[in-house]
């Protein structure tokens, strides 16, 4: 077979370039190889791709194993050549042009898939560069700014302008739901413990956007707090440039909420007496290093007075060198009934009595319950006057009774008769049951037994029963008992809590069993508690700020805020 | 000769950031706010929360600084080493504003974006201080584009080595031709290396014909096998470029849009705490 191949190459410019083989052989062979006749310099085609051979019937073109080719866009291995046909082997195509003079046959080969720039290819596929991928870093920018801004300052703005407003009796005026509540994204630390139950209802307080809370908002529950001071004396101490907020700061817990911090105080405190000499206060700024002496307030006469009596002086409880009193007009010496040996019971015997036979903690464990008589003393001081009375006692506290009832009592004796008592009148003498005939005789009687009343009141007034304890007079015939002062708090401008103190004995702050005498102020000096409390900063000691024992708002003075005060200023 | 901006004009800025820091902490430990407890609503605390607000904008106003070419009478080396010195500055500034008060809302948000923004910014700054020298080490005086320019090369020149060898290994060159890849996504950037690289693969795959083979195909394989372990070379170095150059940018995407997340949660922070005052 002599075969004519045009190796096609089209130009950039246009136009074809020709270069024509002629190949004299008997298999005319397609493929990579180089002894191939029609060589294709491409790895896409095979070493030995297809050949053109002559067979019975025409020219054929036949694959070689593995290898095919397309005709007409079908795949396939043999297939009988025409002229005009396209053959496509690889990224070749092959046009059987048809048998010209002098040829068996003629083709023309053309690369028409050409592998491609490389370079181009490999950056085409790689991406060496960060930029260009996704939102890139203004997307990014944008999206965070939007989401950032739509979550934490969008949602809270509606939440604030969907509140209805808060009322505390009505429970449904709590928010509900994650963006109802959205705008406790904004909290800027967690809630005091009270205000929690409506700590997501920020409306409760803070009613107006950017208006501190009012002192409106807190008085709404917060009635009847206190001044500080009596303002009508002392005007600074009304605090009327401070609102509530500015010492309550919200959001910070449970420890913000109450100011503790002795600096609070100690701006004024550490020198009232410069500043507000009429306050009568000594200067205080530190519980363990500036703090007077406790001043308590006890009746200091027997008619009524009462005065602040300093308990210093007592650096030792043993030291009682004047010692500071109270006059109470009860003869009570508390070391009488606390001796070890006990005290005599009129029916028990000797009995051991201590603190707790006497005081009793209140209910709230922070002061003590009055001792009173009836509960406390009667059981071992009976109040019998005579032994042939056991049967009647005679009423605490009610003398022209008490004296009703001796007077009683001697009158039935003299009229019933019977009388033993040696230097008696007759008749009170004569056998009980025999009637009083003559009215003189009955007279007699009346004025024995007035006489033995006036005697046995005397006794029992004076000294026995009554005098034992108490202060006892008498006036134009008239039996006076002294007015008993027992105190309830002896520190009213300071809390002691008897309750958190159970741990320590009574005797180491009242030493009650070394008290001979009734008018000792069984109280302990500052230098007592300071053995345990030292100030706010102390470090081997019970940390105690002013607040520990004072109160700021105190009891008795008028609110601080609210009606009272927007009454005052004519609002 | 070239200034770093760490030790620019000698440590000017950092005394500054210095001076800042020491000032804030000197008051903080001084102040005893009434309440006892730290926070941002003291006078200290409104104070140290204004200049760290102000910071941050101007910290920011830098993106704007930057893309003005030869505009503004400082130099930009100037405000890159101000930005730097005085962005750390805030963790302090910022932090004592805080009173170490943290929980969950849009005020600790703030702070968190905020140390985030400075954590990228010091990569960032470890970045610039490292890689450049790294990148020209590894760089040998050839830029990304000449080494892709040799892959290309090498490409061409094992096709045709390999045209007389077997359909296998032609298979192998052109695969290694037509799907080498250089870069990827962000982490295939990042990581360096390509562990589906299609050269590898291919290398690998004629190294293990050439075992097999013998005589003159040997030898054509052997020349193969060179061309392909020089383009592996090549493409270690040009990944490796890709990689130091990825490192250098990558801060940059968490800086910058944190930056601006950061710039909304504090307008909110600032907003809030006057919202509700």
């Amino acid at each position: 077979m002599k075969a004519l191949v045009s190796y096609l190459t089209r130009k950039a410019k246009g136009g074809v370039a020709r270069r024509d083989d002629v190949v004299e052989t008997d298999i005319l062979r397609f493929g990579r190889g180089a002894d191939c006749e029609v060589h294709f310099v491409d790895p896409r085609v095979q070493l030995h791709h297809a050949q053109i051979v002559a067979r019975p019937g025409g020219y054929f073109l036949e694959g070689f194993g593995v290898g095919d080719f397309e005709v007409g866009g079908q795949r396939t291995q043999a297939h009988r050549l025409n002229a005009g046909e396209k053959i496509q082997i690889g990224p070749y195509e092959v046009e059987i042009v048809g048998s010209p003079e002098g040829y068996d046959i003629a083709l023309t080969v053309e690369l028409v898939r050409p592998l491609g720039d490389d370079l181009e290819m490999l950056k085409t596929r790689s991406r060496v560069h960060l930029a260009g991928g996704g939102l890139g870093k203004r997307g990014w920018s944008w999206l965070l700014l939007l989401v950032t801004a739509a979550f934490f300052l969008g949602a809270p703005l509606y939440a604030f302008v969907s509140h209805a407003p808060y009322s505390k009796s009505d429970p449904a005026t709590v928010p509900h739901g994650a963006l109802a509540t959205a705008d406790s994204l904004w909290l800027s630390g967690p809630m005091s413990g009270p205000h929690k139950f409506f700590g997501v209802a920020c409306n409760a307080c803070h009613e107006k956007p950017f208006v501190q809370v009012r002192d409106e908002s807190c008085v709404s529950c917060h009635t009847g707090i206190e001044h500080h001071a009596d303002t009508t004396k002392f005007s600074f101490a009304g605090f009327q440039d401070q609102a509530c907020q500015s010492c309550h700061k919200e959001h910070n817990g449970d420890a913000g909420i109450v100011l503790r911090a002795d600096a609070f105080c100690a701006d004024c405190h550490s020198s009232l007496k410069q500043q507000a000499a009429a306050a009568g206060l000594e200067n205080a700024s530190d519980f363990g290093r500036d703090h007077p002496q406790f001043r308590a307030t006890a009746p200091s006469d027997a008619a009524g007075k009462f005065d602040r009596v300093s308990l210093g002086g007592r650096l030792k409880l043993a030291d009682q060198v004047g010692k500071p009193v109270e006059v109470s007009n009860l003869k009570f010496p508390h070391g009488v009934h606390l001796v070890d040996r006990g005290v005599r019971h009129p029916e028990k015997g000797l009995i051991k009595l201590d603190c707790g036979g006497c005081h009793v903690p209140d209910s709230g464990k922070v002061g003590m319950l009055p001792v009173k008589m009836e509960a406390n003393c009667i059981e071992c001081h009976q109040l019998r006057f005579d032994p042939g009375a056991l049967d009647r006692e005679l009423p605490h506290g009610k003398p022209i009774q008490a004296l009703a009832v001796i007077g009683d009592f001697y009158a039935q004796r003299a009229l019933q008769g019977g009388v033993e008592e040696a230097g008696a009148p007759e008749v009170v003498r004569r056998r009980p049951g025999t009637p009083i005939v003559a009215e003189a005789e009955r007279l007699e009687a009346l004025a024995w037994a007035k006489t033995k009343t006036d005697q046995v009141a005397e006794r029992v007034f004076g000294k026995s029963l009554c005098g034992s304890c108490h202060t006892v007079t008498k006036q134009g015939g008239q039996w006076e008992v002294a007015k008993i002062r027992l105190m309830d708090r002896f520190l009213p401008k300071g809390v002691f809590d008897h309750g958190r103190h159970l741990t320590v004995g009574c005797a180491d702050c009242h030493n009650a069993k070394a008290s001979e005498v009734a008018t000792d102020l069984l109280l302990p000096g500052i230098e007592n508690c300071q053995s345990c409390h030292g100030g706010e900063k102390a470090a081997d000691k019970v940390p105690s700020t002013c607040v520990s024992c004072h109160e700021f708002h105190r009891p008795g003075l008028p609110p601080m805020r609210g009606p009272a005060k927007a009454a005052a200023l004519g609002r | 000769m070239h200034e770093s901006i760490v030790v620019y004009s000698r440590f000017r800025f950092f005394k500054i950031a210095a001076a800042l820091v020491l000032v804030s902490l000197g008051l903080y430990i001084w102040d005893s706010p009434k309440g006892g407890i730290p926070n941002g609503g003291t006078w200290l605390g409104y104070g140290l929360g204004t200049i760290g607000a102000l910071l941050i904008l101007w910290l920011m106003w830098f993106g704007v600084r930057k893309r003005r070419y030869g505009g503004g009478t400082v130099k930009l080396e100037s405000w890159l080493s101000a930005h730097v010195y005085l962005g750390l500055a805030l963790i302090v500034v910022a932090t004592l504003h805080t009173g170490f008060q943290f929980g969950w809302n849009v005020h600790t948000l703030a702070y968190t974006l905020m140390m985030l923004v400075i954590a990228s910014g010091v990569f960032g700054l470890y970045a610039y201080l490292r890689y450049p020298r790294l990148m020209t080490e590894n760089r040998k005086g050839m830029t990304l584009d000449a080494m892709m320019q040799q892959v290309a090369d090498i490409d061409r020149e094992c096709r045709e080595s390999a045209l007389q060898l077997g359909e296998e290994i032609n298979r192998a060159v052109l695969d290694a031709s037509q799907n080498t890849k250089l870069g990827g996504g962000m982490w295939r950037q990042l990581s360096g290396h390509d562990p589906n690289c299609a050269t590898f693969a291919a290398l690998h795959r004629i190294e293990e014909l050439a075992t097999k083979a013998g005589g003159s195909e040997a030898n054509e394989l052997r020349r193969l096998v060179t061309l392909m372990t020089r383009k592996v070379d090549v493409l270690r170095q040009a990944r490796r470029d890709i990689q130091f150059m990825a490192l250098m940018q990558i801060w940059l995407y968490v800086h910058v849009p944190l930056s601006f997340g950061l710039l909304a949660a504090l307008i909110t922070h600032v907003i809030s705490v006057f919202f509700y005052w």
